[in-house]
């Protein structure tokens, strides 16, 4: 091993174009994609064929567990699911977390950045802790068992996070645009989503991506507070899992088609969402 | 409308725009919390009919129950590793993708893959890569005659290696695409400046980019921080705490004691001790931002 | 003589059953009701499924099944229970869950039910031994669903080889056969771990958690051991468990696969299934699965046998699998309709027909059954672990979740070696007592 992994990077920086570092990438790529390829090839193998050595990448590929899980498994009902919930979610934290984010970055007051900080450190709230005291309240207002139950609590680390995320997102966008605007006197409110709000696409597109993402992956969430008719795909790939005999080529079937809908999302929004990040930190 | 003048005014637009997502706030995240802490002090399995008031009883023997403390440690290991080798990896990812052209763009798309995929399936599909005897990358790993002993999972020393190797699998492209947009985000002076004056790249990185980059480093770090602290799939999935205690997170404990125990009042102790913690590291990290940001005069 | 006057009994009983149940059914009585069933993931759910559709024709009431992996159900239905929000009317309750059920008034006491319907449900063909599951105190927490037993199974084209025996004997000076008695065990486990092979004579679940515990259980119980019982005394540390941990011990150190200290179940069953491993001790529920090409490359090459005890005297079968129970929240009236799932899935001719589809016994009719015993020849071998299975070898007290947790740590430290067997249960009865003192 080189001295420290900074310094090595130095030195392929050093070492600059050409062969390394496309050598580099493609280790790199390589190592992020070898799960996902074993996923999605082991969709396509005969349940005998998983576990063969040497593994085997080519081999002639079937469709039966695709057939299974399409014959066996709700599995429209559960995409419908996720696709509410996850889009459910995106909506509320960004209905509940933009029109925040902006106050926060334009006005100064006292206790601001206390404020910022406290709303950042959500994430820190481990979910066990508010499982069973959320269950006990959704079952109160009679919500449990609803998408509806699911998407409040996934959008408490959503809304969190958007704040975070806008906030950076506003302050970078210089106040003079909207002033310039508004040189009649808007509204505040007129300012906020006249001008501010279309400037800031690519940080709204980020925000519900990583949005999308959460609540499409939730497990935990899910698990304890949907009943069957709103269970979701992740709880769908896990009932494969026999205790004696797992179903790896259901499961990874059922996975990549779980995957599909969140890849397409995320490349149709691609050149949104890198420039979305361009935050100026947590002020 | 009354917008300009009454309460919708801009003077009151701090309480107007905000208060939705406070009431929101206090409705679903305050309530369960407090709730938290007061179970905290009550002897209460689920399902009794009856909690027994016991102080500070909850909390002591949290700290006298040797698994919770030795996953305080387990805890901080992994975070450390984990987080460390994200930034470090999600840095050179991002260095080397921060180009444009179309194999970049796509690329920048497909590694998002990782995180694309439920972290318990992630946890799963591991566990078949690296199944000690039958596993496609052990397999590989042997081939290449790294001496894995028994198995990544089995042998004590290497199974929260294994852990933390998940972890950077899902979670280093994130950092990734965030670093990538505090790249994209930098202005092109100073580096015409520099290289007019002869800088070299390693000179350019060192003392223009690397001081431009660090409050988009340090939130990455705080956001990964605040989660992996959060570790619970993998170990769940994979080890159930084992070999022996080697990857008993505090997280995957405190699953134990209230969803499989139900001995919810001691879970609620252990896991405000566990929020305190993580509320304390990540003030930690974030002053650093904050006194960073002040230092640079609050650029970007 | 004594079986052909069952059968004809039987199947008297069961006509009748189906006409009382076809009158009864005639109008489809429950039209429109919708009950929800919590099932575990396991061999038998697939049909279970079907079942649940079959109901809705018959009575008008739909069985929704909702599919949940082990941890995933216990939460659900524990959570469900607590907090009283009646998302599941039935459930399927592992036989160790009963004391805790029970204690808690999670699911309801089936005792009155089955009074009542005594002949309609040919009480007697249900073999005692699975009355354990949801038996307590006098109350019938769930009902006898899916029984497995834990056996021997191993190998016959390697064990009834011709050179293997031959060497066997050479080198052991007795006849190769399926051991009967643990010191055989050993003997037959060394003679066929040849690592370099890719072979391996015995493999167990190591992993931390149920799995190891539950399989270290097994030996225990061979070894006359038990965990505790139900008065509160803990055994843990006697010197039969402390001879039967010393033993899975070994287990990992020769005999088994390297990686068998983290496997659980599944991996335990596919190093069986692709010829790993020679020999395992595993539940009945896997037997059919060993036949199946689609998932298996050990095909027409297995023996059933009976687990092996220290003495070889007094075999007994380690019991378990699962209950169905009925959400003591819910109305009597829905509390009617789950019963009548119930004693529907229950009867003769649907545990046949669930048997052919990946079903577990609980009676003696499916057991005995011609039809399936063409299709299924180790049935006589399971009737037998049936008659002289054990349930309680696994104490299905109401502290059982945090005995397994216990153990689940401590033996997994034996095995890889961090602690000696007699410190392992020697903390671990320390940690079990305090469990009682609470």
């Amino acid at each position: 091993m080189m001295s420290s992994p900074l310094g090595q990077h130095l030195r392929w920086a050093k070492l600059g174009s050409g062969m390394m570092r496309t050598i580099i990438i493609a280790v790199l790529v390589v190592f992020l994609l070898f799960p996902v390829i074993w996923l999605v090839t082991t969709s396509f193998k005969e349940r005998i064929d998983v576990f063969q050595l040497p593994p085997q990448w080519i081999f002639q590929p079937t469709m039966s567990n695709f057939e299974y899980v399409f014959d066996k498994k709700p599995i429209e009902m559960w995409t419908l699911n996720s696709l509410i919930i996850s889009v459910g979610t995106t909506i509320l934290s960004l209905l509940l977390g933009v029109p925040a984010a902006y106050t926060l970055a334009r006005r100064k007051f006292r206790g601001k950045s206390l404020l910022i900080t406290s709303i950042l450190l959500i994430r820190a709230l481990p979910p066990v802790v508010i499982l069973i005291p959320f269950r006990v309240l959704m079952n109160s207002v009679g919500l449990i068992g609803t998408h509806t139950a699911v998407i409040l609590i996934d959008t408490i680390y959503n809304a969190a996070f958007t704040v975070w995320l806008m906030v950076g997102y506003f302050e970078a966008m210089p106040v003079e645009i909207e002033e310039a605007a508004c040189v009649d006197g808007c509204s505040y409110f007129r300012t906020f989503r006249a001008i501010a709000l279309p400037l800031a696409t690519p940080g709204l597109v980020t925000a519900a991506l990583f949005s999308l993402i959460l609540s499409w992956n939730d497990f935990l969430f899910a698990l304890s507070l949907t009943s069957p008719p709103s269970a979701t795909l992740p709880l769908g790939i896990l009932s494969t899992f026999g205790m004696l005999s797992v179903g790896w080529t259901y499961m990874t079937s059922m996975c990549t088609i779980a995957i599909l809908p969140l890849l397409l999302i995320a490349l149709f929004l691609q050149k949104y969402y890198v420039q979305g990040l361009t935050f100026g930190g947590v002020k | 409308m009354l917008s300009r003048k009454g309460i919708f005014s801009q003077k009151y637009s701090l309480y107007w725009m905000m208060a939705p997502l406070f009431i929101y706030l206090a409705a679903f995240y305050l309530y369960p919390l407090i709730y938290s802490v007061y179970i905290g002090f009550y002897e209460w399995s689920l399902g009794d009919a009856t909690k027994t008031f016991v102080g500070f009883r909850n909390y002591v023997s949290a700290f006298q129950d040797s698994q919770f403390t030795g996953s305080f440690l387990n805890t901080a290991i992994f975070v450390i590793a984990a987080v460390g080798i994200e930034l470090t990896l999600g840095l050179s990812l991002a260095l080397l993708l921060n180009r444009e052209s179309w194999p970049m763009r796509i690329l920048r798309t497909v590694i998002l893959l990782p995180t694309l995929i439920t972290p318990l399936v992630v946890a799963l599909t591991w566990k078949a890569l690296l199944n000690p005897d039958i596993g496609a990358l052990t397999y590989y790993i042997r081939a290449v005659g790294i001496d894995i002993g028994r198995g990544i999972f089995v042998e004590r020393g290497l199974a929260m290696a294994g852990i933390v190797l998940i972890d950077v699998w899902q979670w280093t492209s994130l950092i990734t695409i965030i670093l990538l947009a505090g790249l994209k985000g930098m202005p092109i002076e100073p580096y015409e400046a520099a290289y007019v004056d002869g800088a070299s790249r390693w000179q350019a990185f060192r003392y223009i980019t690397l001081p431009l980059l660090r409050p988009t480093i340090l939130i990455a770090l705080v956001v990964r921080t605040l989660d992996a602290m959060k570790i619970f799939d993998s170990v769940f999935a994979i080890t159930g705490g084992g070999p022996g205690t080697a990857t008993t997170t505090m997280n995957f404990h405190i699953f134990k004691v209230g969803i499989q125990h139900l001995k919810v009042g001691a879970a609620s102790a252990m896991s405000n001790i566990f929020l305190l913690f993580s509320v304390l590291i990540g003030l930690f990290i974030i002053r650093s931002v904050f006194l960073s940001a002040r230092r640079k005069g609050g650029a970007v | 003589m004594l079986r052909w006057r069952q059968l004809v009994g039987v199947g008297l009983i069961a006509i009748l059953a189906l006409g009382i149940s076809l009158v009864g059914f005639s109008q489809k009585p429950y039209e429109g009701e919708v009950l929800r069933l919590a099932s575990m993931a396991d061999q038998f759910t697939d049909y279970l499924v079907v079942l649940g559709r079959q109901f809705e024709e018959l009575t008008g009431a739909r069985v929704e099944v909702d599919v949940l992996g082990y941890v995933e159900l216990r939460e659900k239905v524990v959570l469900d229970y607590t907090t009283n929000t009646k998302q599941y009317d039935l459930a399927t309750v592992d036989i160790v869950w009963t004391g805790e059920f029970a204690e808690k008034g999670w699911t309801t006491d089936l005792t009155p039910y089955i009074n009542r319907d005594y002949i309609e449900l040919n009480v007697p063909d249900i073999l005692p031994v699975t009355w354990t599951q949801g038996e307590w105190n006098g109350k019938q927490v769930a009902f006898p669903m899916a029984g497995y037993v834990n056996s021997l199974i191993y190998r016959t084209d390697l064990l009834g080889d011709a050179d293997e025996q031959a060497a066997f004997l050479a080198e052991y000076g007795y006849e190769l056969t399926a051991p009967r008695t643990l010191d055989e065990l050993e003997d037959v486990a060394t003679f066929f771990s040849r690592p370099d092979d890719g072979m391996y004579g015995l493999v167990a679940n190591g992993a931390r958690g149920p799995a190891v515990a539950q399989d270290w259980m097994e030996y225990m119980r061979g070894f006359g051991g038990r965990v505790v019982d139900r008065e509160g005394n803990v055994y843990v540390d006697s010197p039969a468990a402390i001879q039967a941990l010393e033993l899975f011990v070994k287990i990992f150190d020769e005999w088994a696969p390297p990686g068998a200290p983290n496997y659980w179940w599944d991996d335990r069953e596919t190093s069986y299934r692709t010829g790993m491993s020679v020999m395992q001790s595993s539940w009945s529920i896997a037997r059919a699965g060993y036949e199946n090409p689609e998932i298996s490359l050990v095909v027409g090459k297995t023996g059933m046998g009976i687990t092996p005890t220290a003495s070889g005297d007094n075999p007994a079968f380690g019991f378990g699998g699962w209950g169905i129970g009925i959400n003591a929240d819910i109305d009597p009236d829905r509390q009617d309709i789950a019963w009548e799932f119930i004693k529907w899935i229950a009867s003769e001719e649907i545990q046949k027909e669930w048997m052919l589809n990946d079903g577990a016994p609980i009676r003696l009719s499916t057991l005995l059954d011609p039809e399936l015993n063409e299709a299924m020849p180790w049935l006589p071998t399971m009737l037998t672990m049936f008659i002289h299975g054990d349930g309680d070898y696994r104490p299905r007290v109401p502290e059982y979740s945090q005995i397994q947790d216990i153990l689940g740590l401590r033996v997994n430290q034996a095995i890889t070696h961090e602690l000696t067997a007699t410190e392992a249960l020697t903390l671990a009865a320390e940690e079990i007592r305090e469990l009682y003192a609470d």
